[in-house]
């Protein structure tokens, strides 16, 4: 398949140790997301990545809704994680819509962390979301929380 | 915005992911399409036309036959699209991170008295 949308690739160095890094950029979150990215109809009031392989990616808002991003598949800190980034037209989440975003954790000199992100798979949409349908089918978990999470989201 | 999260949208089918693909290598025409890829010519009218109306192609009159193509400056907006977002966000991250070294250096400082 060729490539037409290049992988988007950007990354930012921080003073702070890779455990730390990590810790901020997935379980607090909500403390830097950009206030004004969300899929949902009340502001955000949590962000939440569960910390293992299969978790949801998932957004709280004010108003007591849910709305989704996508789901963990490498879940291992404090080196990386990878997930999926399911939303489409009009920022809903789309169990059809498979890119994936996996950001690295790079310890530099000074106790100092280089974050890698590289947002993937944007112009492979159907094809790697039958595939990853498929490599997820066997952790039970994965396929229980996909159907569920389809069911109560989906448009 | 809202441009690249239908254009997103349209890419999340398989068949016009297949097309999208096939036009990449070149321009090519709703019988070419139908004739290479497992679609009939009345579902790769539709699909064609999706993908034209978020922008990712677009076609012109040649003679009798209409002929597709991939539109770069839209697969270009997308990718900025995604590449702006993800400038801020990882830029919003920094920020955070650095006051939190802020932090845990005021703590040491306190821990010291």
């Amino acid at each position: 398949m060729t490539q037409t949308i290049d992988t988007v690739s950007r990354e930012v160095t921080v003073d702070v140790d890779p455990d730390t890094a990590f810790r901020i950029f997935t379980a607090d979150m909500t403390s830097w997301w950009p206030a004004d990215h969300h899929i949902g109809s009340a502001p955000i009031e949590q962000i939440v990545v569960e910390p293992e392989e299969g978790g949801r990616w998932y957004t709280r808002h004010t108003d007591g809704s849910e709305t989704s991003t996508g789901f963990v598949t490498v879940w291992d800190p404090p080196a990386r994680f990878v997930v999926t980034w399911q939303i489409g037209a009009d920022w809903k989440f789309d169990p059809d819509l498979v890119t994936s975003v996996e950001v690295q954790f790079h310890p530099v000199d000074g106790g100092r962390t280089r974050v890698v992100l590289e947002h993937r798979d944007l112009d492979a949409y159907g094809a790697d979301a039958e595939a990853m349908r498929k490599t997820f089918e066997d952790p039970g978990a994965w396929s229980a929380t996909l159907a569920a999470f389809a069911n109560g989201t989906a448009r | 915005m809202t441009n690249a999260s239908a254009m997103l949208t349209a890419l999340g089918d398989p068949s016009r992911q297949a097309i999208l693909d096939r036009l990449s290598t070149g321009p090519l025409s709703v019988g070419q399409l139908a004739d290479e890829l497992p679609i009939s010519r009345p579902a790769v009218s539709q699909h064609l036309k999706v993908l034209k109306d978020v922008g990712l192609i677009s076609d012109r009159q040649e003679g009798t036959r209409r002929i597709y193509q991939v539109d770069p400056e839209a697969l270009a907006q997308l990718r900025r699209h995604l590449d702006g977002f993800w400038e801020r966000s990882l830029a919003a991250f920094a920020r955070r991170a650095a006051r939190t070294e802020e932090h845990d250096r005021s703590n040491d400082d306190d821990s010291d008295h």
